[in-house]
């Protein structure tokens, strides 16, 4: 067999696939519109301080400073 | 002085800030011009990899996400099909690793069966199903590799895509395509 005789079946497959679940231009351009803003990096950062910033608080209290 | 230059510096930032509005809205229409063109290939490598609807929608949605973020650092050296290639398969695989690595330890119920029961497959002339069900049966890579390779890209774009050596692709499509012969033997001429 060769492949490329399966080129004309994948082509049709796609062009079926494609009829079945196509988008039109408003749908994919609401899509884009209303993509979720990103998130900030400080935002990712928050956490990561705050355990910093408690492990030190811990630290100074034990230590006697 | 001062008075001279502070509203035309507003002037010149609000300006920029519209010419920039303009510039997005225009970078917009047309990346969804370029989606609703290419979207056959989305949808295709969509449901290769996944058999429920609402799935290959979710997929659909998020590839198209992926390339709104790269799309102003796309630079057109390459193919417009390679670079979405790349960015869907890579979006498609990064599902498939994290669905892999979820717990299965949900317990079995008739709702769930009732799901898989309605499928909402897709309708397909016999041929083409023939051949949906033989590639459904590849891995994960291998789909990737024979869509590419029916897609007519180069041995060399292939292994551009997937990260893979030249010789690696050549010898996945030999394998690949015995594989398919065993599975398509009786329905092909």
């Amino acid at each position: 067999m060769n492949l490329d005789e399966l080129k004309p079946l994948w082509e049709s497959y796609k062009t079926q696939v494609n009829d079945q679940s196509e988008w039109s231009s408003d749908d994919i351009s609401r899509l884009v519109r209303n993509r979720p803003t990103p998130i900030p990096w400080y935002q990712k950062a928050q956490r990561p301080f705050l355990h910093f910033c408690v492990s030190c608080l811990l630290i100074s209290i034990t230590s006697g400073c | 002085m001062c008075d001279f230059i502070v509203p035309s510096a507003t002037n010149t930032f609000i300006i920029h800030q519209s010419s920039l509005a303009v510039e997005k809205v225009s970078l917009q229409k047309e990346f969804v011009q370029l989606i609703a063109i290419q979207q056959k290939l989305i949808h295709s490598l969509c449901s290769l990899y996944f058999s429920q609807s609402e799935d290959r929608k979710d997929m659909f949605q998020e590839i198209v996400l992926q390339l709104w973020k790269a799309y102003p650092s796309f630079n057109h050296q390459s193919k417009v099909s390679t670079w979405m290639y790349r960015i869907a398969l890579n979006t498609v695989f990064a599902k498939l690793r994290r669905e892999k690595s979820r717990p299965k330890n949900e317990p079995y119920s008739e709702y769930a069966y009732q799901i898989s029961a309605s499928d909402n497959s897709l309708e397909l002339t016999q041929a083409t199903e023939e051949l949906y069900r033989a590639i459904e049966q590849l891995s994960d890579v291998d789909k990737a590799i024979i869509m590419l390779y029916l897609e007519e890209h180069s041995y060399e774009e292939i292994a551009g895509i997937l990260n893979l050596s030249r010789t690696n692709v050549s010898t996945r499509i030999n394998r690949i395509k015995s594989k398919l012969e065993k599975l398509l033997k009786n329905q092909l001429p």
